[in-house]
């Protein structure tokens, strides 16, 4: 950041409509029409357990700020939160700010346009380093409340999926040991996952249940994918945590034995409060470390006060030709 | 501070939380490619409608129950979040233009670049006073003593209106202690009695001030025959609605009386009720005359308040108070209708130059078609009248659209803002949201005094006895 001393900044626009901006998350369509029980799988049952031990969810996330003329400048954060018995404690650390230059070698640069309109603006390059400087700052926090929470449960936003160079598989493991030694259990939620049984989205199971239930999908899971690179670090389960809530992919150390994993779950049933079936803390934990266009705006003009950038807002060529057709939610 | 949009003769700019703006400022947004500037005036100051800021502040909220923690924020960010929170945006009326001398033009044809120019506070005091010879110090703006030039007075119609206790009054003792000392002859028409220690300071010293303090059986004190039949027929027609039959008698009997040369209020009585006429008539007459009698203001018309007297009471620099303290309605009306018959004549006669008139709650003793008068034919003779008042529909719509200067005081009331509104000396729009909130003693002035440039000021002490503060119970 200290380099860029003097240099103009583009930055980037925030629409007044644009109220949650969060580059790091993308949704998708859920297919509810499968039938699970066709494939042979069971229900269980989660109990829900009023238990005063500590639940604590973890959550980061990452936005571009703007340009410069030699890279982006990306800011993350990330946020704890504990639930304990009479109030809801969080630290939020951030925002950090980080300048990603772009890539030296000229035969990357013209193909970086191409790139840009299909991830947000961001080439491969850029994207693959912002999403593994996300996923440092995430796994750290990840690390540090693993190795304080006592005997609790550890809620991360994602899953146990690891093995990628963004994502490597001994880091993700060294959490989990962390963990385990200290009595606690990683449970890890995903909102969405591209995860698929027969050709079926896993969320598309029959929701046909009025009780809260998790089914065990990972052996037809692992027998759908390769073992190497991608490891499943956790057993993969399909959850519904509250009567009214939704399905969730939950993704549970591999090491916690079956009644742990379903434990562990009922603990977060019954004392962590579940709205839309998404556990408190981990929607606490969302919320906090989301930016807002406010907190775009206002790091925009810290780094120009600070670092003395000029703000030059580049015209951009398709909102110009197309209006309000040209942008998509792929266009940063 | 930076230009946001401009609509109409309103501009909008962007301020953020360390830039000291409130409302009534002066701003100049120069624009340096065009070597003139834009005068603007801020009306009304709104939170900037930053994107994201409900969901920030919706984020606060939460924390503020069950939710407790701590920011791990090594760059500071969350003080510039709050610094966006906190950006404001100031409503602005374009007032013209400050050309490259400095002068102002009323001309608003052109918009300055919205991202070159640089704005900054802009004092207006010296633009006011113009090169002005009477500096007539009103009080302060922002620390800033503000000048008017008292000439803008002369040959004006002027009101001072404020919600009960805003400090209408103050002002004026303000203005006529100016005034005088510049050596305007001036009049109160005090209703309270609250002017009647104006040449004393506080701790009960003297002041400079020439005062003379008159009132029924203390001085003001009138002979028939010094004030003659068109102003006695007045008084009793108009204070006290005698019919114009019984005026036609009247007018007889003071010729056959003036012609005797015994012109006083006991024997025209005595004429009266011998006079040949008809019962109605005389028991009209009779009756008015006795009013007159009892209001003690014939009491010795040996020795009559004259014009000569009035004349010396405020000629180069006094002030001279009619005290209608304590004083029937009628004998309010009685008074002024006395009072400014004699003006009138003096006026009329060429014995002064001019005359100032302070008038407090003048809907109590000034009939209705006086009002008319005072704004056409006794401002033409030189009676130059302000106005004071804390009801301000009981001034004549008419008195709003023709004076020359208004000093509004803090109001609450839609009707009373909506009444103010009708000045024709500014838009309703600014007066609206100036007058709204301001706190006591500020006042909002308007009109040739202050160039036709709205102005917010902070009314000066006095060093005087006002005797005007609300009697309270509680302390």
């Amino acid at each position: 950041m200290q380099a860029l001393q003097g240099s103009t900044f583009n930055p980037r626009s925030v629409s007044l409509v644009e109220l949650g901006l969060n580059d790091g998350d993308s949704e998708e369509r859920l297919d509810l029409a499968a039938n699970s029980a066709a494939m042979g799988l069971t229900r269980c049952p989660i109990l829900p357990v009023r238990d005063p031990a500590p639940i604590v969810a973890c959550d980061a996330s990452s936005v571009k700020i703007g340009e410069t003329d030699s890279g982006m400048i990306f800011a993350i954060r990330a946020v704890a939160v504990w639930r304990q018995p009479d109030k809801i404690l969080f630290t939020r650390w951030g925002p950090l700010l980080f300048h990603v230059a772009n890539s030296d070698d000229e035969s990357n640069n013209k193909w970086r346009d191409e790139e840009s309109r299909i991830f947000g603006g961001l080439s491969v390059k850029t994207l693959r380093v912002l999403t593994r400087l996300r996923n440092h700052v995430e796994r750290w926090v990840q690390e540090v409340l693993a190795g304080s929470v006592k005997g609790g449960v550890l809620l991360i936003d994602g899953s146990l999926t690891a093995g990628t160079p963004d994502n490597p598989a001994g880091r993700v493991n060294k959490i989990l040991a962390t963990a385990r030694s200290n009595n606690s259990i990683v449970v890890a939620l995903s909102k969405s996952t591209e995860l698929t049984v027969g050709g079926k989205n896993i969320l598309g199971f029959s929701d046909d249940g009025h009780v809260p239930h998790l089914i065990d999908i990972t052996p037809i899971v692992e027998g759908e994918y390769p073992a190497y690179p991608i490891r499943f670090l956790g057993r993969v389960y399909v959850a519904k945590l509250a009567a009214d809530g939704f399905l969730f992919r939950v993704d549970i150390d591999r090491e916690a034995s079956e009644e742990q994993a379903q434990s562990a779950l009922g603990r977060v049933a019954g004392t962590d409060v579940i709205f839309h079936g998404y556990p408190e803390t981990l929607r606490i934990a969302h919320i906090f470390s989301t930016f807002t266009a406010n907190e775009i705006l206002a790091i925009q003009r810290f780094v120009a006060s600070n670092h003395h950038i000029t703000l030059q807002a580049r015209p951009s060529l398709r909102r110009s030709l197309f209006g309000p057709f040209g942008t998509s939610r792929y266009v940063a | 501070m930076r230009i946001y949009r401009k609509e109409g003769d309103e501009i909008q700019l962007i301020a953020f939380p360390d830039e000291h703006i409130q409302k009534g400022d002066y701003l100049l947004i120069e624009d340096p490619s065009l070597a003139k500037g834009l005068l603007v005036q801020t009306i009304d100051l709104q939170y900037a409608n930053v994107p994201g800021v409900l969901e920030d502040i919706l984020r606060d909220v939460m924390t503020d129950g069950e939710l407790a923690g701590q920011d791990i924020d090594p760059l500071n960010i969350s003080s510039e979040v709050d610094a966006l929170k906190d950006t404001r945006l100031a409503v602005c009326k374009i007032r013209g233009t400050i050309t490259e001398d400095g002068g102002l033009s009323p001309s608003t044809s052109w918009i300055p670049s919205r991202t070159s120019s640089r704005i900054r506070a802009y004092p207006i005091n010296r633009l006011i006073m113009n090169g002005g010879k009477r500096p007539l110090m009103v009080g302060h703006n922002d620390g800033e003593a503000v000048h008017i030039d008292a000439s803008g007075l002369d040959g004006g119609l002027n009101i001072i209106t404020g919600r009960k206790g805003t400090g209408k009054s103050h002002l004026a003792k303000l203005m006529l202690l100016s005034m005088s000392s510049f050596g305007a002859p001036c009049i109160v028409l005090d209703v309270n009695g609250e002017y009647v220690n104006l040449d004393k300071s506080k701790d009960g010293r003297p002041s400079a001030s020439r005062l003379l303090v008159l009132a029924p059986r203390r001085g003001l004190n009138f002979a028939l025959a010094k004030l003659g039949l068109r102003t006695t027929a007045g008084v009793l027609s108009n204070a006290l609605d005698l019919p114009a039959t019984s005026s036609k008698v009247f007018s007889t009997i003071w010729r056959d009386l003036e012609a005797r040369g015994d012109l006083t209020l006991p024997s025209l009585i005595q004429t009266v009720q011998s006079w040949s006429c008809h019962d109605s008539v005389r028991e009209a007459l009779i009756s008015r005359l006795q009013v007159l009698l009892e209001s003690g203001l014939f009491s010795d018309e040996s020795n009559p308040l004259t014009e000569e007297k009035i004349l010396h009471a405020i000629e180069g620099g006094g002030i001279l108070v009619v005290n209608l303290k304590n004083q029937s309605h009628t004998v309010r009306r009685i008074l002024v209708e006395i009072f400014l018959g004699e003006l009138t004549k003096i006026l009329s006669s060429n014995w002064l130059k001019a005359a100032f008139l302070f008038a407090e709650e003048a809907h109590l003793y000034l009939r209705e078609t006086y009002w008319d008068d005072i704004v056409t034919r006794m401002r033409h003779i030189g009676l130059f009248t302000t106005f004071i008042t804390n009801q301000p529909d009981t001034v004549q719509e008419a008195i709003y659209r023709q004076a020359d200067n208004v000093f509004i005081f803090n109001f609450i009331n839609e009707h009373d803002i909506e009444t103010i509104g009708k000045v024709a000396k500014s838009d309703s729009g600014t007066i609206r949201c100036l007058v709204r909130g301001i706190p006591t003693r500020r006042c909002l002035l308007l009109g040739n005094v202050v160039r036709d440039l709205p102005m917010m000021v902070d009314v000066e002490p006095l060093d005087v006895r006002t005797m005007g503060e609300t009697r309270l119970f509680f302390s």
